[in-house]
């Protein structure tokens, strides 16, 4: 987490891109995998849940922000707790009235927002250190993320263990689900397939960046001799 | 010297300690209360518009629904939690004639409680459609119960009928299995869901045998209003 910390560093697009692909809460940090393996059982839970942490993560990033110089350290933790649950409380009541369907699809894992690491983890590690403007951006680029990535297993998931996008039916009548998806252990297969992914990402990434490296070096120390 | 004024820093810390975590708790408060004053009409109209739905889905022949408490002697209307009291539903047609009641009744499935909503009609003595309101049991297996058209067929014509006294079913409802149902008060189960078709066994069986013996005696006295 500590990695990610540069209080001199001004606003730029990095700011909010590096939650989003560089430092995913989900598939880089490993974050919040609670609620990422039991609510992406359809994409529309999985963005529903996106949204109402992306709202949580900027609503407490925001008040933590504004608070920072006078929360005393002794207590920041228990203070971001309380301000962290105030909106995730609030988050809860506007879903239950607008989209009750949804919301009773979402059952615990709503009120459980409030133990995600991320919202907690992020109130700690950089609101707590930064303005206001800045926290906002880094908030929505991890909250996307996070989404972005529920997303991922959610319509894999839905798709294979429902044959459905967003309830809708891709194909037919003939398909049989793949059951096993939509249940624990194949949040868990799904969850692997992405990780496996970035990470197979990652190394040809570097594998590239040595590559150019040695071959620049080749250069200099040719036209050096 | 130094020590009072170490003691005056320390006061002075635990004064702003104060200040700042009322100042949170305040704005916390503020802000769930804005968000539930804000949302409580929908809530509640959402959770009445729910609750009349699936009355009226297990009394089809229904048009409206009345909350009622059935205590051990007597029928109020009403919704309130009273202790001893159970809550049940009289629906009633257009003319304002009672065409039965639904009540609830849970039992133990393989993940969690079961909850359903039940309909009797009072005119067969018997449950004629069943909602399923709680059932986490596993997807593909357990969730046959709400889509198999068999197993739905044993809540067409359920049997509850109460004894000559009125105190309790004279054929208690039971679990029989798959293909062997002979009598209108036995339950055919899933193959392949037995612990899923116990569990709603168990809820119709506790919810009936609770609520039936205090409400049959007095169906004449439900009224679609006073």
């Amino acid at each position: 987490m500590a990695q990610d910390i540069h209080p001199s560093d001004s606003l730029s697009f990095d700011t909010f891109v590096s939650g989003v692909w560089r430092e995913n809460p989900v598939f880089v940090a490993v974050l919040g995998t609670c609620p990422t393996l039991a609510v992406t059982v359809n994409a529309t839970n999985a963005f529903t849940m996106g949204a109402a942490t992306t709202f949580v993560l900027v609503g407490s990033g925001i008040l933590v922000s504004l608070l920072r110089k006078v929360v005393p350290k002794q207590v920041r933790i228990a203070t971001y707790i309380v301000i962290i649950a105030a909106f995730v409380t609030v988050v809860d009541y506007v879903l239950h009235a607008i989209s009750p369907p949804v919301y009773q699809a979402m059952g615990v894992f709503l009120q459980l927002i409030v133990v995600n690491c991320i919202i907690l983890g992020r109130a700690e590690a950089y609101a707590s250190r930064q303005p206001v403007g800045k926290t906002i951006v880094n908030s929505l680029g991890q909250g996307l993320g996070f989404t972005l990535a529920l997303f991922c297993l959610g319509s894999v998931r839905e798709i294979l263990g429902s044959g459905t996008l967003f309830g809708i039916s891709l194909f037919g009548p003939s398909f049989e689900p793949w059951v096993i998806m939509i249940l624990p252990p194949g949040g868990f297969f799904v969850f692997g397939g992405w990780m496996l992914l970035f990470a197979w990402w990652k190394e040809r990434q570097q594998r590239r960046l040595a590559e150019m490296q040695d071959s620049l070096g080749r250069v200099a120390h040719s036209h050096g001799g | 010297m130094s020590h009072s004024a170490s003691t005056v820093t320390a006061a002075k810390d635990n004064r702003t300690m104060l200040l700042v975590l009322g100042l949170v708790a305040a704005i916390s408060g503020l802000l769930i209360s804005l968000a539930y004053e804000y949302t409580k009409v929908p809530i509640a109209r959402y959770q009445r518009q729910e609750q009349e739905q699936a009355v009226l889905r297990v009394l089809p022949q229904g048009q409206t629904s009345r909350p009622y408490i059935a205590l051990p002697d007597r029928v109020v209307p009403g919704e309130g939690p009273v202790e001893g009291g159970l809550l049940f539903y009289a629906a009633f047609d257009a003319a304002g004639t009672l065409v039965g009641i639904a009540g609830t009744g849970s039992g133990a499935g393989y993940a969690d409680q079961i909850i359903l909503l039940w309909g009797y009609d009072p005119r067969c003595a018997c449950i004629i459609g069943v909602q399923t309101l709680q059932n986490k049991d596993t997807p593909g297996f357990g969730d046959r119960a709400e889509k198999e058209t068999d197993f739905r067929a044993n809540f067409n014509q359920l049997d509850v009928r109460l004894n000559a006294e009125g105190t309790a079913p004279a054929h208690p409802i039971k679990l029989v299995k798959h293909g062997t149902k002979t009598e209108a008060w036995q339950i055919d189960a899933i193959s392949g869901a037995t612990v899923t078709s116990r569990g709603y066994t168990r809820a119709l069986r506790s919810g009936t045998e609770a609520l039936l013996p205090r409400v049959v005696k007095h169906l004449s006295q439900l009224k679609p209003n006073d």
